[in-house]
């Protein structure tokens, strides 16, 4: 993400040659706003029990389930 | 015993020997040095030869190689091996879909064989050319600069046939009009009508050699070299271009392609030289056996997974201890998860949360464990233009949606104290034209593709984020066997901590 244009003209080259690089670039600024917007900077990957209890389909006992391990560890 | 070679002379060598039947016949021509004590090999390593060495050894060269489809994707990895490249070969063809670590193992191998059999002294070692070595070979004996890299940006524009482009008939295994059957709909050919033999590999020889003897220096494969391409690079050398090799920078004498040093591909193999130990650095030490982990995606590879992506390309997996495989997804069935449950071994799912918390209410056992977007990229777009400053405007509109998406705005919209009741949704499918044309007056949409896709095209978006409107979700999260999140907690760790790098 340090270089957004060079990883977009990287990605297209290798993976989808027939794809306009300049609009790759756009879609990975886009992106980077979703990578850490909930957990701010420095937190890359991370989950919290609330969104997965507000996520379509959640139940308290299935997302004891996703954390419950993550948490023990 | 291999000593005071002159110029011009040359050396044959069984370069299989005592290993089995297959054993080929290599010449080894003196490089023009002052010194002339360096001998490269006349032919590129054969599978022959290759598969000697893993006979002997039991060197693992298989996994992670990539090969191109008739598919309109690019190189992937289809479970193919040096031993079955997805083209036929026969033993005397150049061996591909080996790594710089492949490469390396073979001539520290042949070294010990011969040395044992005194075809060569203790005082002599087999390695891969530096790139200096594989220029003069090629009769580039005047570059200039202190790195490949340098040395590209140096050189001049002279093909191994001169000056002019294209190349004259059969002069080498490229890219010609041969190459084309069976390729992908973006497949390029030399223009002008080129044409070999070959569609791929051909056996190694079967053009004239260059005015230094070297047959196939240029075309057939790619070549390892034994140099980094910059000094900071973790990308080595890889030189001469191949049987797909269609464009002119690529057919240069002094092209350097820089290519990460676990790549293997059918594109790719190597030939040795043989050296006084006094002219040879040493050689890294091979890595580490590596924890194989295979990645499937919920999508085609695209900027989506960059982290990803790149990772692999840099070689930070293999930093990190990991041999990762990335499976892309077929557009028609992206659904990883059915991938992942018939999976073995060490597999990462990529998936949306609301699917697996379906899975996982059906009774599957997947584990989550991190998420790569922290919200969802689903939202509604309207032309910037329109007056709807707030998703209430929609009241009343048109919104166009695919079947799928129906929920999702269910749900936005009630963030803001309407029903799907209270507009009227449009079923679409991947149509950019209904809202710039005025037919529709929202759409709900990928924001991170398809705002851009409008704006590209001349029409700036108004974007109401469905993580700011109600629609919370993580999206291509990373999820495994709960067994293997049991079993594997460090390299799963060390598998996002590399990714998370990219």
């Amino acid at each position: 993400m340090a270089d957004v244009d060079a990883t977009a003209a990287l990605i297209t080259t290798r993976h989808q040659p027939a794809a306009d690089p300049t609009y790759q670039a756009g879609s990975l600024r886009l992106i980077a706003e979703l990578l850490e917007v909930e957990s701010g900077a420095g937190s890359l990957g991370h989950m919290r029990r609330e969104t997965w209890l507000a996520t379509p389909g959640a139940t308290p006992e299935l997302v004891e389930a996703i954390f419950a391990p993550l948490e023990a560890e | 015993m291999v000593s005071g070679m002159h110029r011009g002379s040359s050396l044959r060598l069984i370069t299989g020997l005592a290993a089995t039947s297959v054993a080929a016949a290599a010449d080894f021509i003196p490089l023009p040095t002052p010194a002339g004590n360096v001998l490269m090999a006349a032919q590129e390593t054969t599978v022959g030869e290759f598969r000697a060495f893993v006979a002997a050894t039991g060197h693992d060269a298989v996994g992670g190689m990539y090969t191109l489809g008739a598919d309109d994707y690019d190189w992937l990895p289809r479970g193919h091996t040096w031993m079955d490249p997805g083209f036929p070969q026969t033993d005397a063809h150049p061996v591909v879909g080996v790594n710089l670590h492949d490469a390396r193992a073979y001539a520290a191998w042949l070294t010990a064989t011969h040395r044992a059999s005194g075809h060569i002294s203790t005082d002599q070692v087999y390695r891969l050319p530096t790139d200096r070595e594989w220029s003069l070979a090629a009769g580039l004996t005047e570059e200039q600069g202190d790195t490949p890299e340098e040395r590209l940006a140096w050189a001049d524009s002279a093909y191994p046939w001169g000056h002019d482009w294209p190349p004259p008939p059969e002069f080498g295994n490229y890219a010609g009009t041969e190459s084309a059957a069976g390729k992908p709909s973006w497949w390029g050919t030399i223009p002008g009508g080129y044409t070999d033999a070959f569609a791929r590999t051909a056996p190694v020889g079967s053009f004239a050699p260059n005015p230094n003897g070297f047959f196939d220096l240029s075309g057939n494969v790619w070549e390892w070299v034994e140099e980094p391409y910059t000094t900071s690079a973790l990308a080595y050398v890889i030189r001469g271009g191949c049987w797909g090799s269609d464009r002119p920078a690529y057919l240069l004498l002094a092209k350097r392609n820089p290519t990460f040093a676990m790549t293997r591909n059918d594109e790719l193999g190597f030939r040795l030289v043989l050296a006084p130990v006094s002219a040879t650095t040493a050689t890294p030490p091979p890595p580490a056996t590596l924890t194989p982990v295979t990645v499937i995606f919920d999508w085609i590879a695209n900027v989506q997974f960059a982290g990803l992506l790149l990772a692999a390309e840099r070689g930070w997996y293999e930093e990190a201890g990991l041999a990762v495989t990335l499976v892309p997804a077929d557009p028609a069935a992206p659904d990883s998860i059915a991938r992942v449950q018939a999976a073995q071994g060490l597999v990462v799912g990529i998936a949306d949360g609301s699917a697996l918390l379906k899975a996982r209410a059906d009774g599957v056992p997947l584990q989550a464990f991190a998420t790569i977007f922290q919200a969802s990229p689903i939202g509604v777009l309207t032309l910037a233009s329109n007056d709807f400053t707030q998703l209430a405007d929609l009241r009343g509109r048109r919104i166009g949606i695919h079947a799928y998406n129906r929920p999702q705005l269910g749900i936005m919209l009630g963030s803001v104290g309407l029903t799907l009741e209270e507009v009227t949704p449009v079923v679409l499918s991947n149509d950019h034209h209904s809202l710039p044309t005025g037919l529709i007056d929202a759409q709900v949409a990928y924001v991170i593709d398809e705002k851009v896709a409008f704006e590209t095209a001349g029409h700036p978006m108004r974007v109401f984020a469905g993580h700011e409107h109600g629609y919370r979700t993580y999206s291509q999260v990373y999820y495994t066997s709960e067994a293997n999140r049991r079993a594997h907690p460090e390299a799963l760790a060390t598998l996002l901590a590399a990714s998370h790098r990219g």
